[in-house]
């Protein structure tokens, strides 16, 4: 069978693996910004900053657009998402798509790898309770998380958190812990029984798509602290790892640098071609396959949908239910670290994780932890109420203790979120642009508080206080994790999918990316869309 | 069949969004005449040709026109310029393009003019009266020709929607009003263009006079209402300002105050006549695809909050542009080892000082007469040595968060920071007792209290200097030091 698949995102390339390996032919459009070579690839992070000619360059950006700075009026600050310039590739979008933003503003990615390329690796199987709201439970999903672990490496074992993360096949070994987690992780061991009860929750190791051992070409975890500015030996998974792998392929066939813009559906509802064009000589061409695959994210995935309706019937519909999950970023201080000194040489990222109960099971309140090693600090101490000397010096006299919990909420579908087409606005194609709307779920406010009243009482036990006044709500849109516009549902109604992912309005679209949740559970959604791909490609192909 | 068309004034805000769209979306084959070349439309070679030209110069574009199958004429001054600059572009360039146009073989003519020249009360307007003049000359020139009246334009870039948008964020509104309140229908760019192509298409090049407007007409205070509600859910305080003194003060006021006003005593025109259009087939034609008033407005405040919402912003691109002098550089190399031994102790390296010269450019902190008059206080001290740095710097964390030296000293910091052996400041942190890291706490804090106090010794009075001072020079030079 002859596959057109769009996008090489997590879903996509997982899709695709699956569907080669079962000799079908897939042809996978995308626009597919190239990740730039990595530099110095022997170096650590403390290394670079004095083997590098130009470190600033690197750091900051050649327009340092990475340096951090206060806007010059005040309530015009934008969200600091710490971003290098090495990942500048990742957010590249093409003029050919814009948004109209209300109350949800988006990061998107057009990176071969998709957004994914700048991801933390935290691989979170959902449980029955969350998938009470698929068409499906863990037992369905069960092989292929453990293939999608087999494929990318995941590194993770058992502990209190087990109850949360249902255990699947294909685990390898936990990563050496750095001194920070291990000393919050061993006063947790020492005063488990009590924090479990009086506060429901619960710490133990996160899991990271990260290799604690070598993986075919893929080196283990050097602890080299290059985490975020792009791992240099393949240990921290990206999704262009996999499209790689694809590549070897020889019933593969990668089309670059190409933008996906409408079906051109058929009067029955079954799509006849692709139109396509090329990004550079702006070539329109049309392509045909026996099956249509979306997998380039939730928001050009249902741009793609609006458009071909728009196109084809002058229709413009809203597709609704969209989803994100709301973070909450809580600075804390780890007192048994003060006076201690920190490794810059350890992995970068969360460690732990922290799971907090509530009255429903699939409620759950998921946090990451990541404690301060190898990190771009400035904007840190720039917000410091002292001068900056003396900002810096107490920066570091605190650094080997600091860190942050970064609350994960779940989100479920409502009817007045939605994406849909403005007819008001185009974009710079001249096609209507499309438009987001998203309102928060009613009475958020007082569940953040009650799981920040949670967090602060059980780390203040651990002996290591939240620290007052910074927690920080993030904006909507900063976890990147939409989906829920084309929901799977058993029962046939428009503008959903089928459990095997097929579109019950148009009969050869499958849609395989967080499009398709129905739910939106707090922990990470990436390592389900994989397994999701991998069970869409194995059971509907 | 490909149409060749030459475009004048498509620099300007109409112009701009009339080639984006049309080099996206239909197969024009366009000339565009500019001033200058410019680079950003230079990815749409093949699409559209630049030519360099004066209106007033017809040697530089009379061979573009050649062979053109229609010109539109957008090219006008607006804004706040001289009578004389009104007359020589908008009267003067319409009559030389007229005369090229009918010796390259008469194309079909597209005038777009302004409701504004169809006003009964052009009192003190001399951008209406041209215009008016200007559509005159077009109807004599024995051209076959269309005149286009768009009313009020909005657009995320239109001058007109940019200045309602900041009187619209005013607590109180004082709004020039007649007896009555005029009725507007505004129109939005993209319809505006649509209604440009339509005509164009449509070959009726007949001497029509067609006003293009929005939806709906509605009174100016409930335009400006709706604008309010959609920025924060409300309408806010609206109170009437009798125009007619208003508008004889801004006349008496304007030959030699005219480029520091706000606005000119013609702009009010807009408050003294109605800016409706009278129906037309293009109109109407337009009118069955246009979204309400509402969504429009929605729409663009949307746009306007969204900003720089993709990630990042680039800072500096026109500060970029800026070419930096000598001297600016060499104030800015000095600056940055004053800064460097107040923030670290050392020295910085050449290429440190050569990093925060280019940054400080890239985030708009290379001028010091871009600040204001305090940052320029802030700056010229901690300039001055360490400790007086310090006390500057201890002042801004707390009063002056977003001043220019803070920003500067930011961008140093980050550089600083990622440059060995500079990063070793930030990064080492050496194992000793809790105690020590107790005792070296206290004593930051305790130098950053003295730090504050010498700080506010000096800067709270120079602070208050500077307020008086601003509010003595007035509105206008303030304006223009914001720019």
């Amino acid at each position: 069978m002859k596959i057109l698949v769009v996008g090489s995102g997590p879903s996509g390339v997982h899709f695709a693996l699956t569907a080669l390996r079962n000799r079908h032919q897939v042809v996978m459009l995308d626009v597919g910004r190239a990740r730039p070579d990595t530099v110095l690839p022997e170096e650590d992070f403390p290394g670079l900053k004095s083997r590098l000619q130009d470190p600033a360059g690197y750091f900051l950006g050649r327009e340092f657009a990475a340096i951090s700075l206060p806007a010059a009026e005040r309530g015009h600050d934008k969200e600091y998402y710490g971003l290098p310039p090495s990942k500048d590739y990742v957010f590249d979008r093409p003029a050919q798509f814009s948004t109209l933003e209300d109350g949800l503003s988006p990061l998107v990615s057009f990176a071969a790898g998709g957004l994914a390329e700048s991801w933390t690796g935290g691989c979170y199987p959902l449980n029955d309770h969350e998938l009470r709201h698929f068409p499906f439970g863990y037992e369905d999903l069960a092989p292929h998380y453990a293939e999608v672990a087999a494929r990318i490496g995941v590194a993770g074992g058992e502990d209190d958190l087990s109850r949360y993360f249902p255990r699947h096949d294909h685990l390898l070994p936990m990563l050496d812990l750095d001194d920070s987690s291990a000393r919050l992780l061993a006063a947790y061991e020492r005063r488990r029984q009590r924090l479990s009860t009086k506060y429901n929750a619960r710490l133990g190791r996160s899991r990271q798509a990260v290799l604690s051992r070598s993986l075919g070409e893929r080196r283990k975890c050097t602890y080299c602290g290059r985490c975020l500015w792009g791992c240099p030996n393949g240990a921290l998974y990206t999704p262009s790892l996999t499209l790689r792998d694809c590549l070897t392929c020889s019933n593969f066939q990668y089309v670059p640098n190409t933008f996906a813009s409408h079906f051109r559906l058929a009067p029955s509802g079954s799509i006849e071609h692709l139109a396509s064009y090329d990004l550079g000589s702006g070539a329109a061409t049309r392509r045909t396959a026996d099956a249509y695959v979306l997998a380039c994210g939730t928001l050009s995935t249902s741009n793609l949908v609006l458009r071909s309706l728009y196109k084809s019937r002058k229709e413009i519909v809203r597709l609704t239910g969209l989803m994100d999950n709301r973070q909450v970023l809580a600075p804390l201080c780890n007192l048994a670290m003060l006076g201690s000194s920190y490794n810059a040489r350890t992995y970068q990222y969360h460690q732990l994780a922290l799971g907090i109960e509530t009255d429903a099971p699939d409620r759950y309140v998921h946090g990451q932890i990541t404690t301060l090693k190898a990190a771009t600090t400035h904007s840190i101490f720039r917000g410091l109420p002292f001068d900056l000397r003396s900002a810096i010096g107490i920066f570091r006299d605190l650094r080997s203790s600091l860190g942050v919990l970064n609350l994960n909420f779940c989100d479920w579908r409502r009817e007045h979120n939605f994406l849909t087409l403005s007819a008001q606005l185009s974009d710079a194609e001249g096609w209507p642009m499309l438009s987001i709307r998203y309102r928060p779920p009613p009475g958020e406010a007082e569940k953040i508080r009650t799981a920040c009243t949670t967090a602060r009482g059980f780390f203040r036990e651990l002996g290591a206080p939240l620290i007052p006044g910074m927690t920080h709500i993030r904006p909507m849109g900063s976890s990147v994790h939409y989906s829920g516009t084309l929901p799977m549902s058993a029962q046939r109604r428009p503008w959903a999918v089928s459990p095997a992912c097929q579109s019950y309005d148009i009969d050869n679209l499958f849609i395989v990316d967080g499009s398709v949740m129905p739910f939106l559970p707090a922990k990470n959604l990436t390592f389900t869309l994989m397994a999701n791909a991998v069970r869409v490609a194995s059971v509907a192909f | 069949m490909t149409r060749s068309i030459f475009v004048t004034g498509a620099s300007g805000f109409i112009g701009q969004c009339l080639v984006q769209r049309w080099t996206a979306a239909t197969d024009y084959s366009l000339k565009i005449m500019t001033r200058r070349q410019l680079p950003e439309w230079a990815s749409k070679e093949g699409r559209l040709r630049q030519v360099v030209g004066d209106l007033l110069d017809p040697e530089t574009y009379r061979a573009a026109i050649a062979g053109c199958d229609a010109v539109v004429h957008l090219a006008a001054v607006t804004g706040r310029a001289a009578p004389e600059e009104y007359e020589l572009v908008n009267v003067e360039g319409t009559r030389v393009l007229l005369q090229a146009c009918k010796a390259a073989g008469a194309p079909r003519f597209l005038h777009v003019s302004t409701i504004a020249a169809g006003y009964a009360d052009q009192s003190y307007y001399p951008y209406a009266k041209t215009k008016a003049r200007a559509e005159a000359l077009v109807r004599e020139s024995g051209l076959d020709f269309a005149i286009v009246r768009p009313t009020l334009v909005l657009g995320e870039k239109s001058p007109i929607w940019n200045t309602l948008l900041k009187i619209a964020k005013l607590p109180l509104i004082p709004l020039p009003e007649g007896p009555r309140s005029v009725l507007v229908q505004p129109i939005h760019v993209n319809d505006v263009v649509r209604g440009i192509q339509l005509l164009l298409e449509s070959g009726n090049f007949r001497g029509e006079v067609l006003e293009l407007g929005g939806p709906r007409p509605l009174p100016f205070r409930e335009f400006l209402g709706l604008i309010q509600e959609a920025l924060r859910g409300k309408p806010g305080r609206i109170i009437r300002v009798p125009i007619a003194p208003i508008r004889a003060l801004l006349a008496a006021m304007e030959p030699a105050l005219r480029r520091q006003m706000p606005v000119t005593a013609g702009q009010l025109a807009v408050f003294a006549n109605d800016s409706v259009p009278s129906g037309n087939w293009l109109l109407a034609e337009l009118l069955a695809d246009m979204p309400s008033t509402e969504e429009t407005i929605a729409a663009l405040v949307h746009a306007g909050n969204r900003g720089g919402s993709s990630g990042k912003g680039m800072p500096g691109r026109n500060s970029q542009a800026r070419a930096m002098s000598e001297n600016a550089r060499r104030v800015l190399q000095e600056e940055c080892r004053s800064l460097t031994a107040y923030l670290v102790g050392t020295a910085p390296s050449p290429y440190v000082v050569e990093q925060y010269t280019r940054a400080a450019h890239a985030h708009r902190l290379a001028f010091d007469e871009d600040f204001s008059c305090f940052d320029r206080v802030t700056i010229w001290l901690a300039r001055r040595g360490r400790m007086l740095a310090r006390s500057a710097d201890a002042y801004c964390a707390i009063f002056h968060r977003r001043g220019a030296l803070r920003r500067k000293l930011i961008v140093l910091a980050a550089i600083l920071e990622h440059v060995a052996p500079t990063s070793e400041v930030f990064d080492r942190v050496e194992p000793r007792h809790v105690a020590f890291t107790a005792l070296s706490l206290v004593r930051y804090g305790w130098m950053s209290a003295v730090s504050l106090l010498l700080g506010a010794l000096i800067l709270l009075p120079a602070s208050i200097l500077c307020w008086m001072a601003t509010r003595s020079i007035g509105p206008g030079i303030r304006a223009r030091q914001a720019q």
